[in-house]
């Protein structure tokens, strides 16, 4: 069967299994991996199905980390190691994935198609489902000119093992000094665009205790935000203050930790997709606006939950039981 | 004789013309602004009554009891005296003068000396009061900061100077045989004494340089008032004839533009909305900025002055007058030659624009006008009955609807209002959530229905009562209490609409207009005639302002409904509720609608309630910060003026802060819990609305 070449990332184990579940169904995985293919990463990929994983270890992986993989993916597409080219490329969706995608798409004068919630194999080449205008139609396509790159929502895609023992190649990709990234200066995090935000109120109590929210917002790769409360006693700058009168926010996920959830807050972050709460409170206001609520002191229950992070962390848990 | 006839006329002639050529200026800045509203000069019964009781009678000069009888004293010093004016000029002419009828009366004598007296005594009280209140010590702490010391210096010695000159011609006439009053003028025989071992001759000339002398230094005082503040003596008058009746509080005035009330739906091209320049307010505004004594009762009173902001009312108005005076010649001009050939100064002052940083050149800072609160303090107090509020909102309006210049956390509020109706934007469906599990059903009026008869009152709830879940208590506690009454009452559910205070607060006339014309359509379709209200700014809004929107309503705030029950034995409070209680006047409530007894009613009426005042209460109660829409607003400058308030609180020992209207409420709470954060409050003390204490008193707490 034709290679399925699938952007592989380290950090990202349900985002790469789902494509690597996805790319079984078109054809025999092969994972790009921009890093050392050490045993445990090994291990998983071989997991889901990865017959082959490409390695590619220079420093401009982690240096410049989108044109490399542009150049890796690229490479690999164009002088297979098998007699076909590539049956698809699979990219997982996302601000860096749509940029790489499109690269890609450029350089192999390929066909491209983004938001891709489902994939099938048929007759003259993969069909993707693509979800447009916001979720309003689905729409299926297929890639008529080069070889087929597909960005695929992860979320969609459920993921199941089929465990096969993958061969690791070492892979040498030339990079010409194209292959740059531009790192701006240092921006603060942008709250009013952030995907995953961290708040924290009067139920932290001091400065000291606001660390326990900044440290939950990194390890979630969020951003640290504060109620008016915490921002008048200091604990925050002002421009981390989500209020009315302060940042109206859109996260995709908001934890808000010891904050009592009071009109100006709400109006605040109300558009949030998941909201978590954590207060001391059972009848604060907030939980009746929450997804997930627990009732307890912010500083027993976050370094928990920080634990508990790190655990998952480091031994990538993947429910396949979906 | 001939000398002090010609030297007397002389220098009267020669101040006429330079006094005479002064008036007609200002009479004619006066007429460089809009003309005003229709309604600022009719009411002539209502005025004739305001200038008695407050010019004549003093009333607003007396709230503080020492500087104000010390110029009651003055200021009918200065009436009176006009007698001895007369009686000087006319001793240019004859020696002997006296003026006709009463003349010689011991009365008139007596009361002219007296108030000599009285005058010098008051004098002395000024000086003492200007000593003690020294800015140079005080700083910002003297209502005296920022206003111009030496012209106040300057006036105080003048009006000594007339005192004494009058005595000196006074006493020297009684040695010289001319003095009209045998007995009586006990100060000027005083002085005749201390004179008399000078003789004859020496008297004679005394008397004759003692009346120029004294002419002149009255003369040499008009000029001085003429060019400063103390302009005020003939302005006031006029001031508080034309003032706003009964006051400049409660409702504002409608855009007026020209004299006649803009039509937002179809407003005319050249329409002027608000203040943009000083040549945009009415004659009514530049009377009020030269009216100014630069007293500085407002700015004492000022929340935001008096927590570190830079508004102060004083300094606010002094700003536009000056500023109004430096543009004059520009004004004035009446073609584009003119206008070249004027001074750079002055054309200098004519590119500053109204609004705008201090330090770019503008009059007023945007910081100084976004800071009021709307309170009222400063009209409350003002002697001359000087309108700051409405100048502010008028200058407001020009910024938010011509510049589109107001603080950007107004923008959510805005969006709010527009969008869903209510300033969290939550939207209509959100307003029925406040009556779930209630013990009774909510009757709540079908949407284009009609009010049954047996409705006694229609409930309005508003926004902060629906939405806000401090006051949904305060809702819930009203409802219940009134359905234990037996009152017969209606909701309007989600087809209220926010009554737009806080938009007309901010400035945003349109929008206010057009909330408030939806509610009027959605109150007169349903019939409502009495609406009973639990927020003190929905209480302003719907019953004095909805007039100029076609809404006439009898309005009730849920204070004055609930002391009436009581006072009908419909709710009788039986179960003691123990606590040490202050009670917080809403600015919107008290000051703006006089309505202070019924909270305090329904506290005497709570059996174990011990009420303790706060130093700052009724007419000079200190705002909670959350008016003039600066609830939507973020407070960065200075201290909060909600922690101040919630600290005057804390200081009565209260364990029960209340208050009756949901705004105090949310700031008298988040005050209290930043407090007890702080391990300066005790975690007891709660924040309520009076009804929910009166709701605990009938229910018997060892049931719940």
């Amino acid at each position: 069967m034709a290679e399925v070449l699938v952007l592989a990332e380290r950090a990202k184990p349900r985002a790469t299994c789902a494509l690597l579940t996805a790319a079984r169904r078109l054809g025999t995985p092969a994972a790009v991996l921009g890093g050392r293919a050490d045993p445990a990463t090994t291990a998983l990929l071989g997991r889901f199905g990865a017959a082959t994983i490409y390695s590619v270890t220079a420093p401009e992986v982690a240096a410049h980390p989108v044109a490399a993989r542009v150049e890796m993916l690229v490479e690999l597409a164009r002088k297979p190691t098998k007699p076909t080219r590539p049956a698809a490329i699979l990219i997982a969706s996302g601000r860096d994935g749509l940029e790489i995608a499109g690269r890609v798409a450029v350089r192999l004068d390929s066909g491209v198609l983004s938001d891709v919630i489902d994939v099938a194999a048929g007759p003259d080449g993969p069909v993707a489902t693509q979800s447009v205008q916001g979720g309003s139609y689905l729409v299926e396509s297929r890639v008529v000119r080069g070889v087929p790159i597909l960005v695929v929502r992860v979320g969609h895609i459920a993921v199941a093992p089929a465990p096969v023992t993958p061969a690791v190649e070492t892979v040498r990709v030339p990079f010409s000094d194209r292959v740059r990234a531009v790192h701006g200066r240092a921006k603060p995090d942008d709250l009013s665009t952030a995907a995953v935000i961290v708040a924290g109120g009067r139920g932290v109590g001091s400065p000291q205790g606001f660390e326990l929210v900044r440290r939950l917002a990194a390890a979630l790769d969020g951003v640290a935000a504060g109620s008016h409360a915490a921002a008048e006693q200091g604990w925050c700058p002002r421009a981390m203050q989500v209020d009315q009168v302060g940042t109206i926010v859109h996260p995709s996920l908001y934890l808000a930790l010891g904050i009592s959830g009071s009109m100006r807050h709400r109006s605040g972050m109300h558009g949030a997709g998941t909201i978590v709460a954590i207060d001391r409170d059972p009848d604060a206001p907030i939980f009746q606006l929450s997804d997930l609520g627990a009732v307890g002191d912010v500083h027993e229950v976050v370094p928990e939950l920080l634990a508990e992070i790190e655990r998952r962390r480091a031994q990538p848990v993947i429910f396949t039981e979906e | 004789m001939v000398v002090r006839l010609v030297l007397g006329l002389a220098i009267t002639l020669a101040v006429f013309a330079v006094a005479g050529r002064r008036a007609f200026q200002l009479y004619r800045i006066g007429r460089a602004g809009q003309p005003v509203e229709p309604g600022r000069t009719s009411g002539a019964g209502r005025r004739a009554l305001a200038v008695a009781t407050e010019v004549l009678g003093q009333r607003k000069l007396l709230k503080w009891t020492v500087p104000g009888v010390a110029h009651f004293a003055v200021f009918w010093g200065f009436t009176i005296l006009f007698a001895t004016i007369v009686e000087g000029f006319g001793a240019l002419f004859d020696r002997d003068f006296h003026i006709p009828i009463i003349g010689t009366m011991t009365w008139l004598g007596f009361l002219e000396d007296l108030f000599i007296v009285a005058v010098l005594c008051a004098l002395a009280v000024f000086a003492v009061i200007r000593l003690r209140q020294s800015p140079e010590r005080e700083g910002r702490r003297s209502r005296f900061f920022g206003s111009h010391l030496g012209p106040a210096w300057l006036v105080l010695f003048m009006i000594f100077n007339v005192m004494w000159t009058l005595l000196l011609y006074r006493g020297a006439q009684i040695n010289t045989g001319n003095f009209p009053y045998a007995h009586g003028a006990f100060a000027s025989e005083a002085v005749a004494k201390v004179l008399a071992p000078l003789g004859r001759t020496a008297n004679d000339v005394l008397e004759t340089v003692g009346l120029l002398l004294s002419l002149g230094v009255v003369l040499g005082f008009l000029v001085l008032v003429l060019y400063s503040k103390h302009l005020h003596i003939f302005l006031a008058p006029l001031n508080v004839a034309f003032s706003r009746r009964p006051r400049a509080l409660g409702a504002l005035l409608p855009v007026y533009s020209g004299g006649k009330e803009v039509d937002f739906e179809d407003p005319g091209e050249d329409d002027k909305i608000g203040r943009g320049a000083i040549e945009d307010f009415t004659w009514k505004g530049m009377l009020d900025f030269a009216t100014c004594t630069e007293c500085g009762r407002c700015q004492s009173q000022c929340p935001a002055w008096n927590t570190e902001k830079p508004l102060s009312p004083k300094l606010l108005i002094m700003s536009l007058r000056d500023h109004a005076a430096a543009k004059a010649p520009y004004l004035l001009a009446t073609s584009d030659e003119q206008r070249a050939a004027l001074h750079s100064d002055v054309l200098a002052e004519a590119e500053r624009s109204l609004v705008g940083p201090v330090d770019g050149g503008g009059v007023i800072d945007p910081d100084v006008l976004w800071s009021c609160v709307t309170c009222g303090a400063c009209v409350e107090q003002c002697p001359v009955d000087i309108e700051h509020v409405d100048h502010i909102v008028d200058m407001r309006r020009y910024q938010v609807l011509i510049e589109s210049q107001f603080p950007k956390e107004a923008h959510t509020l805005l969006r709010n209002l527009e969008r869903a109706g209510d300033p969290w934007g939550r939207g209509a469906q959100a307003r029925l959530e406040w009556m779930t599990g209630l013990p009774f059903e909510v009757r709540v009026l079908d949407e284009g229905g009609q009010l049954p008869d047996d409705v006694d009152y229609l409930l309005w709830v508003g926004c902060a009562g629906s939405l806000d879940e401090n006051a949904k208590k305060t809702t819930r506690a009203v409802a219940e209490l009134l359905n234990e009454a037996g009152v017969q009452f209606m909701v309007l559910g989600g087809a209220e609409t926010c009554t737009g205070d806080a938009a007309r607060r901010l400035g945003q006339e349109l929008l206010f207009q057009e909330l408030g014309k939806q509610n009027v359509e959605t109150l007169n379709n349903a019939g409502a005639k009495r609406i009973v209200v639990t927020c003190a700014h929905c209480f302003n809004a719907l019953g004095n302002e909805y007039k100029q929107l076609g809404g006439d309503y009898e309005v009730l705030h849920h204070t004055q409904l609930l002391s009436q029950l009581i006072a009908e034995n419909k709710l009788v409070p039986v179960h003691p509720v123990d606590a040490a209680v202050t009670y917080h006047d809403p600015c919107y409530l008290g000051r703006h609608n006089r309505v202070f007894s019924p909270p305090r009613e329904i506290l005497a009426g709570v059996p174990g309630v011990r009420l303790t005042e706060m130093p700052r209460n009724r007419e000079t109660s200190f705002c909670c910060g959350a008016g003039g829409a600066r609830m939507w607003m973020e407070e960065t400058i200075g201290v909060r003026i909600n922690e101040t308030r919630t600290d005057e609180a804390l200081a009565t020992g209260a364990e029960l802060i209340t208050a009756a209207c949901p705004y105090c409420i949310v700031m008298l709470t988040d005050g209290t819990a930043v407090r007890k954060q702080q391990g300066q409050a005790s975690d007891d003390v709660q924040v309520v609305d009076v009804s929910r204490v009166l709701l605990r008193s009938l229910r018997d707490p060892a049931a719940s």
